[in-house]
């Protein structure tokens, strides 16, 4: 017998085609600006005052820079350019929201056929540029990209990133007025917090604005704040009633300053599993936001791309007990609200009797964030009971041609008033 | 209909059968897991009959009864029996999330007048979540399974029996908890209706516990204790549960010994509680040959009584009451 030795080594082509696919090129963006907010977390991670990231992006080319410190030589040697993580290597940023090792090489690939960074860093600065075509072509066995140091410059400490060569379909969503007005939405809900904190991103020279995450709060009407850990990741759950807003309403979920799931509404977030109800409209008020923090990112419940959360995560299927145990009194206190509403409707109860709706109404709009976070138990108003309902409805079915009968000999002009004809002449008899 | 408007409870035989043999299932456990601490939280009406079981027999004087009848407020005052009693008045729905129930060990019986709708599976959810270790809940409900045309009044628009069936499955018991591979055949028959509700309760129990049991050290579990079927009028069920932490608490249950009782049942085959119909002569006559008497002597007896009544008699003796006519006042 004879053994043959096969070449399973990927071809470079194949592994870029792959790896660029899975990820839309909005999202593949927010890969890049997840290293600069990671720089800046470093920095100082409670305050981003300061701190910018400017992002262009048009037929010519893609370009991102920022002043939040950028990185070092070794950093970029034996990490940034490096396809995945070592497993054996130390993480250097901690609490940081890029981690696996995919990111930027990744959104660099997927963009255009040449690109250069550049870093300025407290001691330094270096530069590296590739012409992918060359570089899938060029037949060495190693994998690397070579790297120059270069003299430093005067501006701030920062990265540079531009792509130029643009492929086309990226070329064609660049200029496509629709993709920008939906990725600066995008920024801004996935930075929300850390542009809460004083980051500022621009998209082509517009400032990106403050998402927020807004919550009715007042003496009688509270926000409910959760707290534990789980496998040293930090879990904070805050649940409160906000505006009645059908795409609003939902659960929203936070990897290390990062959202990752935005008014989740569906069973990911144990809407209509676990004796939680399905999604509804008169739960367009439910504002919850989950937010898990970990020195190592790897702990924590999210997808490779970010763009959800990883159900099968222990820390989030921890977090899930929290989650229910918070939304379970708001759950009630909403059934109630509707079914005052109903009550309202119905004369049972007066307008000054709708003590939740006047509630909602009379609480103070704010941050989800400024809300009370000590605030364990749900304040909110008891319900006033409604008056017993003077007027009940029937309704039934009779063969047509008996109705028919009925509505010639009495005159009634519809079915409801044949009905209401033959009750009262049924009362009027028999009671 | 409120409970209330119906018919005393007391008086139900099998209901009272019942109610008697939860009684000496609880007086044993006690042994183990001292009740006199415990708070029992039921649904009281007027007549109170269980709170006053409890307060007697397992010497519970945290009570709570909670009553849904709020427009009749000052019958149900009048009518406690014990000072201990504390009304609380509303549906159990929201009542029951704001008793403190994770401070002490409870007994709880919710006792259900109706169907086992969606909103009572999802007290039994929230109690499952709630309830200490060493507590324990039981659930009352009607186990009637609907009748073909009954369902053909309610549906007319399915076209099959089966379809009809399905669609009034989820329409009162919700779709939650139901199996994704429910078999629908066979469903008219009460005995796999009722068996099919006891898994949907025990579902939504388990579901919760798995969600509370995460992260946790030691898991807490459940055991059925009983799983009764009988009939006063209409087809009812109970079934019954604990839950335990640790082993000392699971050794505990094992000593107490809960299972040579025979209604004791730990899974989905119920104990049937028939009363046969028999004169206070005739249980006399039987009562002198229980538990065993002459063989001559039963096979007189069985030229008078059935051998089927006999044999629930010899079952259900020790718990069938009596009732007479007497005039109190």
């Amino acid at each position: 017998m004879e053994n043959l030795s096969v070449d399973a080594n990927p071809t470079k082509d194949f592994f870029i085609s792959m790896l660029t696919r899975d990820i839309p090129l909005d999202r593949a963006i927010l890969d890049l600006i997840d290293n600069s907010v990671d720089a800046a977390n470093t920095l100082n991670k409670d305050d981003l005052n300061g701190k910018e990231i400017k992002i262009t992006l048009d037929e010519s080319g893609f370009k991102i820079e920022d002043n939040c410190g950028g990185f070092d030589v070794e950093t970029a040697r034996l990490y940034a350019f490096r396809f995945g993580r070592d497993s054996k290597s130390e993480r250097l940023t901690p609490n940081s929201v890029g981690q696996f090792g995919v990111g930027m090489k990744r959104t660099l690939f997927k963009l255009g056929n040449n690109f250069t960074v550049r870093s300025v860093f407290p001691n330094g600065a270096f530069e590296l540029t590739v012409d992918v075509q060359d570089w899938l072509s060029s037949e060495s066995e190693k994998w690397e990209f070579q790297l120059q140091s270069i003299e430093k410059p005067n501006d701030a400490n920062g990265t540079y990133i531009e792509v130029s060569n643009l492929f086309d379909s990226v070329k064609e969503q660049f200029v496509d007025n629709e993709f920008l007005r939906c990725f600066k939405e995008e920024v801004a809900i996935a930075y929300f917090k850390r542009i809460n904190q004083g980051l500022k991103i621009y998209i082509n020279g517009d400032e990106v604005d403050l998402f927020d995450i807004k919550v009715r709060q007042s003496d009688e009407l509270s926000i409910i704040s959760l707290e534990d850990t789980f496998n040293n990741v930090s879990i904070k759950v805050k649940v409160g009633v906000g505006e009645q807003d059908l795409h609003k309403g939902g659960w929203y979920i936070v990897c290390n300053g990062r959202l990752v799931e935005s008014s989740e509404q569906s069973t990911k977030t144990l809407w209509g599993t676990n004796s939680i109800p399905k999604y509804h409209d008169r739960f367009a008020f439910f504002r919850g936001v989950v937010e898990f923090e970990s020195e190592d990112s790897s702990k924590l419940p999210w997808t490779t791309t970010k763009t959800g959360v990883d159900l099968d995560n222990r820390v989030y299927r921890y977090a899930n007990k929290l989650m229910i145990s918070a939304i379970e009194p708001i759950i009630k206190f909403l059934n109630q609200r509707e079914a005052e509403r109903k009550q309202a409707a119905e004369n049972r109860l007066e307008e000054e009797e709708t003590v939740l709706a006047l509630a909602i109404r009379n609480a103070e709009s704010i941050s989800i964030y400024q809300a009370d976070c000590e605030q364990e138990q749900f304040i909110r108003p008891d319900k006033i009971e409604a008056r017993a309902a003077k007027y009940g409805s029937i309704s039934y079915q009779v063969e047509i041609d008996k109705l028919t009968k009925v509505k010639e000999v009495t005159g009634a002009k519809s079915a409801s008033e044949a009905g209401k004809i033959t009750f009262d002449n049924y009362f009027d008899y028999e009671c | 209909m409120n409970s209330s408007k119906k018919i005393n409870y007391s008086t139900r035989v099998a209901k009272n059968i019942e109610r008697k043999m939860l009684r000496d299932l609880l007086i044993r456990f006690s042994a183990g897991f001292p009740t006199n601490d415990y708070t029992y939280v039921g649904f009281g009406s007027k007549y109170f009959t269980d709170f006053l079981m409890v307060h007697k027999y397992l010497h519970i004087d945290k009570l709570i009864s909670i009553e849904g009848d709020i427009g009749n407020k000052p019958k149900y005052d009048f009518n406690k029996p014990l000072n201990c009693i504390d009304m609380k008045y509303g549906m159990s729905t929201n009542i029951l999330p704001e008793i403190e129930l994770d401070k002490n060990r409870s007994i709880v019986w919710l006792d259900y007048d109706g169907l086992l709708e969606e909103y009572c599976l999802g007290d039994i959810v929230t109690l499952s979540g709630e309830l200490e270790s060493g507590s324990v809940l039981f659930v009352s409900y009607n186990s009637r399974p609907p009748k073909p045309a009954e369902l053909e009044i309610e549906f007319p628009e399915i076209g099959t029996q089966i379809g009809r069936l399905n669609a009034y499955i989820k329409k009162v018991h919700g779709e939650s908890y139901i199996p994704h591979d429910l078999e629908l055949r066979g469903l008219s028959k009460w005995e796999n209706y009722s068996s099919l509700l006891r898994m949907l309760i025990v579902n939504c129990i388990e579901k919760r516990l798995e969600v509370k049991n995460r992260g946790l050290a030691e898991k807490v579990k459940l055991k059925q204790l009983v799983n009764f079927n009988y009939q006063d009028g209409c087809e009812m069920s109970t079934v019954g549960f604990t839950f335990y932490t640790t082993l000392e608490e699971a050794e505990k249950l094992e000593q107490s010994n809960l299972k040579s009782f025979d209604f004791y049942r730990d899974n989905e085959v119920p104990y049937i509680i028939e009363v046969p119909n028999l004169t206070l002569k005739e249980v006399k006559a039987l009562l002198e040959i229980m538990p065993k008497g002459r063989k001559g002597r039963k096979k007189e007896l069985e030229k008078i009584i059935p051998p089927s009544d006999i044999e629930q008699f010899s079952k259900i003796y020790k718990y069938l009451p009596i009732f007479t006519d007497s005039e109190l006042a």
